[in-house]
């Protein structure tokens, strides 16, 4: 008996210690800020995706057009797996929007999350619920022990370090706020929206579009289909609405993978039209004069706009989603625009 | 389901839970059933080969035994045993080398054979040593056959050892996993410690050395000055992870009660490449010694090739030869073991010649110690000995690790005719990248350190983890839990990689 006794003592130390060790050393990301946000409150829309929806829309944008509470969940590194558990939390927790925008990146297709790279910035936030324990199970139970023991594990020590005192002050106060967590480039908004500020696109090395890749329908890998016929039903079974989304990207970026756009438009328009989704492509024919296609909107070639940029974009994306094709805003390029992009293109492809 | 993921320690848990709340004389079954779900759960075909070598050695060893009993004749019994280790070894041989097979033989010939798609079941390498190293003891009378169909099960597919080892002897672990053991918290205890310092050694020191080995394995035509630091890495990465992987076995094992025998004992600090093999895969080392080496060194043709050998030859060689051909035939199915290339042939050569010839060389070797006036006890000696013998191991990995004959080579040459050690600062350390290097190459070098002074101290008969488990409660779990946490602060943060013999 004095045995057992000890044996739990031990068995409260150690866990003790993991505690204290993750409560200071494990980071306060923004997705922390953003799933509070949507746990504790309740929204008309909620944005997923990845780090183009994070950049391209402000639902404060959204909101002041078609008048709907909105959230911008979306981050870089965020899968289907990651977008169907989030909506469970959301519906679990009682705070399901009645809309959820899914900014679909067909590059989040064609890959599995990686692990050891920012793989539990979603699950470490999560909430004790059946969503985590699901998601563990499904996600988590199979990867290296150190995602449940150290979750830290995924950052660097020194950035720990340096990190501690804001992290134990954040955690401690309860405080969700995005105050103080951008930087000259990137400015946090609550509403989840990261706004990036304009950059000399003049310098952008064309070269760099060889390093992007725009997968074809059939590099669509099963596990991320799955999980996306997952969140379908999900929504229908609990009557959200679903939206699928592609955001525009600068016309040099289309025109370099212009047969890729094509492909994956035809694949996924077929697609969402089968399972009664709505989908918008602002990379397709029918959409493509809707959405900016300016390198100058831009900070990159992969797509991510400036913040001027992505205010007009979510400005329009409102309309887009709730109001009649007449008010939709037309963005044709300017005569000056299209002849550079021209020259980056012929500069990109030698 | 990987030894390092959370299943896994889930699955351990709910065994061992199990496992302590039925009564003791049915443990056993726990421990059979888990054995089957584990690995059911690396694929349920899978189950079809190991259940078909457990029936297979079962049963012969069952009518070698009749055999004997009835007074068949030597001929009689020798046949049921070759056809128990065929049917075995040659469902071994079908599923792994065929296609080297066909391969070598397409090359040679310009022949235009299909490759064709076969499951390579997990653990095989091993589970079939194992049960033919049992058919063998029955057919030598050094053990009673098992008669319980499912004990014999449990005996072949225990668990914790299945994918990688150790190879039992069935006299030392059949009775341990049917005897059913009481709970014994100190051993539980001393099975989570000894996880815990594999673990280390392996998320520590052998990924983070596998970073640098890797990237050097790929790149060789960017990484050309640093194909010795290739082979060093490679060299640590190998120990950390396959002693590792043998410590959260045997840790798991202790758990259940059960003691699996040791596969290592400090091999970089052998004097010889002999000595290096007696602590360096042990239990691999022991079944070749018992099933191979002394049957062919004590057999008919071998006395008649001493005899030759002693006329023609003189009776030094005379009495080495026989031992120098054992070693090559033992080596070079050591190497074959590893895998289907011609570069583990290689590579189980060059062991084999090397102590074939150090073997012939003996009398040489203490004529010149004598004529140097060296005693052999000078620490000096020691040193260079142990230095002396990890450069040639370190050489021989060269084949092990490399992707073919060809890069082996290439590999070889490089390492004599490029040296440029800056270079490794270019190498991206895991998640942190490039301006990790410093950190990553501080780390190993520290594990290094810890992993030498451990052994020394072992070498001298310290018992550290006893000596650990002696001091204070308190001290005791601190310096456990210090080194489990270890894993989370330094553990390598590039994709986590499986353990390397896991493969075989």
């Amino acid at each position: 008996m004095r045995n057992f006794k000890r044996f739990a003592v031990i068995t409260a130390v150690v866990a003790a210690v993991l505690l204290l060790l993750d409560f200071i050393l494990y980071p306060c990301t923004f997705i922390r800020n953003d799933i509070h946000a949507v746990t504790s409150a309740k929204y008309d829309d909620v944005y997923l995706g990845t780090s183009h929806g994070k950049m391209n829309i402000d639902p404060a944008e959204t909101e002041a057009v078609n008048g709907r509470t909105a959230h911008n969940l979306c981050v870089g590194g965020e899968y289907a797996v990651d977008v169907y558990f989030l909506t469970r939390l959301m519906i679990e927790k009682g705070t399901a929007p009645q809309r959820i925008i899914y900014e679909v990146s067909p590059d989040y297709f064609i890959t599995e999350k990686e692990e050891g790279n920012n793989y539990l910035l979603f699950y470490h936030e999560f909430p004790v619920s059946r969503a985590k324990l699901d998601y563990f199970r499904e996600a988590v139970s199979s990867k290296n022990f150190r995602t449940w023991f150290f979750p830290w594990y995924e950052y660097p020590l020194s950035y720990e370090l340096q990190k501690m005192k804001e992290t134990v002050s954040r955690k401690w106060n309860k405080d969700f706020s995005a105050a103080g967590m951008g930087t000259e480039k990137q400015i946090y908004h609550e509403n989840g929206y990261i706004e990036r500020t304009p950059i000399d696109t003049a310098a952008l090395d064309p070269d760099s579009l060889k390093k992007l890749y725009i997968p074809y329908p059939e590099d669509l890998m099963p596990v991320n289909m799955e999980y996306l016929e997952c969140l379908i039903d999900l929504c229908k079974d609990h009557q959200i609405e679903l939206i699928a989304l592609i955001p525009p990207i600068p016309k040099v970026t289309y025109d370099y993978f212009q047969d890729g756009h094509a492909a994956l438009d035809a694949f996924f328009s077929k697609y969402f039209d089968e399972k009664g989704v709505r989908f918008i492509n602002f990379n397709s024919e029918e959409m493509f004069s809707y959405g900016t296609h300016t390198l100058e909107d831009y900070v990159d070639l992969d797509g991510h706009m400036n913040g001027e940029a992505a205010r007009a974009f979510s400005a329009q994306l409102a309309r887009v989603l709730d109001r009649p094709q007449e008010e939709w805003a037309v963005w044709e390029l300017s005569e000056e625009n299209e002849t550079e992009d021209d020259d980056w293109e012929e500069d990109a492809l030698g | 389901m990987s030894l390092v993921s959370n299943t896994f320690l889930l699955f351990i848990l709910a065994a061992a839970v199990l496992y302590y709340l039925v009564p003791l004389r049915f443990r056993w079954i726990i421990l059979l059933a888990a054995s089957f779900l584990y690995y059911a759960a690396g694929g349920v075909k899978f189950l079809f080969f190991i259940s078909y070598s457990i029936v297979i050695i079962y049963g012969c060893a069952l009518w070698i035994r009749r055999l004997q009993e009835a007074g068949a004749s030597a001929g009689k019994q020798k046949a049921a045993l070759i056809l128990g280790l065929v049917l075995n070894l040659g469902m071994l041989g079908v599923v792994k080398y065929t296609n080297f097979v066909t391969g070598t033989l397409n090359g040679l010939f310009s022949l235009q054979i299909p490759e064709i798609a076969i499951l390579f079941p997990l653990g095989i390498s091993f589970y079939t040593f194992q049960s033919s190293g049992y058919l063998l003891d029955v057919y030598w009378k050094r053990v009673e056959p098992e008669k319980n169909f499912l004990k014999f099960a449990l005996f072949v597919s225990f668990f914790p050892q299945l994918m990688q080892g150790p190879i039992g002897k069935f006299d030392r672990l059949a009775p341990q996993l049917t005897e059913g053991h009481p709970l014994d918290l100190r051993k539980v205890a001393h099975g989570l410690e000894r996880m815990a310092w594999g673990f280390a050694k392996k998320m520590i020191l052998a990924d983070w050395a596998g970073v640098f080995a890797d990237a050097i394995w790929g790149d060789l035509n960017r990484y050309r000055g640093l194909a010795l630091f290739g082979l060093l890495f490679y060299g640590i990465q190998l120990y950390a992870d396959f002693s590792g992987a043998m410590d959260v076995v045997i840790g798991i094992a202790e758990l259940f009660g059960v003691n699996l025998d040791e596969n290592f004992r400090q091999p970089y600090l052998a004097v010889s490449l002999a000595d290096f093999w007696r602590r360096w895969h042990i239990t691999l080392g022991r079944w070749m010694k018992d099933y191979v080496f002394y049957p062919v060194s004590l057999s008919g043709w071998m006395k008649k090739l001493t005899k030759w050998a002693k006329t023609h030859l003189g009776k030094k060689i005379g009495r080495t030869l026989p031992i120098a051909v054992a070693d090559i035939l033992v080596f070079l199915l050591v190497g074959i073991w590893h895998g289907a290339s011609w570069k583990f042939v290689v590579y189980g050569l060059i062991n084999g010649f090397i102590l074939a010839f150090s073997e012939l060389m003996s009398g040489v070797y203490a004529s010149w110690k004598k004529g140097l006036h060296i005693s052999g006890k000078e620490a000096w000696f020691h040193l260079f000995q142990i230095l002396r013998t990890f450069t040639i191991v370190s050489f021989t990995w060269l084949y092990d690790r490399s992707d073919s004959l060809e890069q082996g080579n290439q590999m070889l040459k490089l390492c004599f005719t490029h040296f440029n050690p800056a270079r490794l600062l270019d190498i991206s350390a895991g998640s942190q990248g490039r301006a990790f290097a410093p950190w990553a190459l501080l780390i190993i070098a520290v594990g290094c350190v810890v992993m030498v002074g451990v052994g020394i101290l072992r070498e001298r008969g310290v018992k550290i983890r006893e000596r650990l488990n002696a001091l204070p409660l308190p001290a005791t779990v601190a310096v456990f839990l210090l080194l489990f946490i270890m894993i989370g602060l330094f553990g390598c943060t590039a994709a986590p990689k499986g353990f390397i013999y896991a493969q075989f």
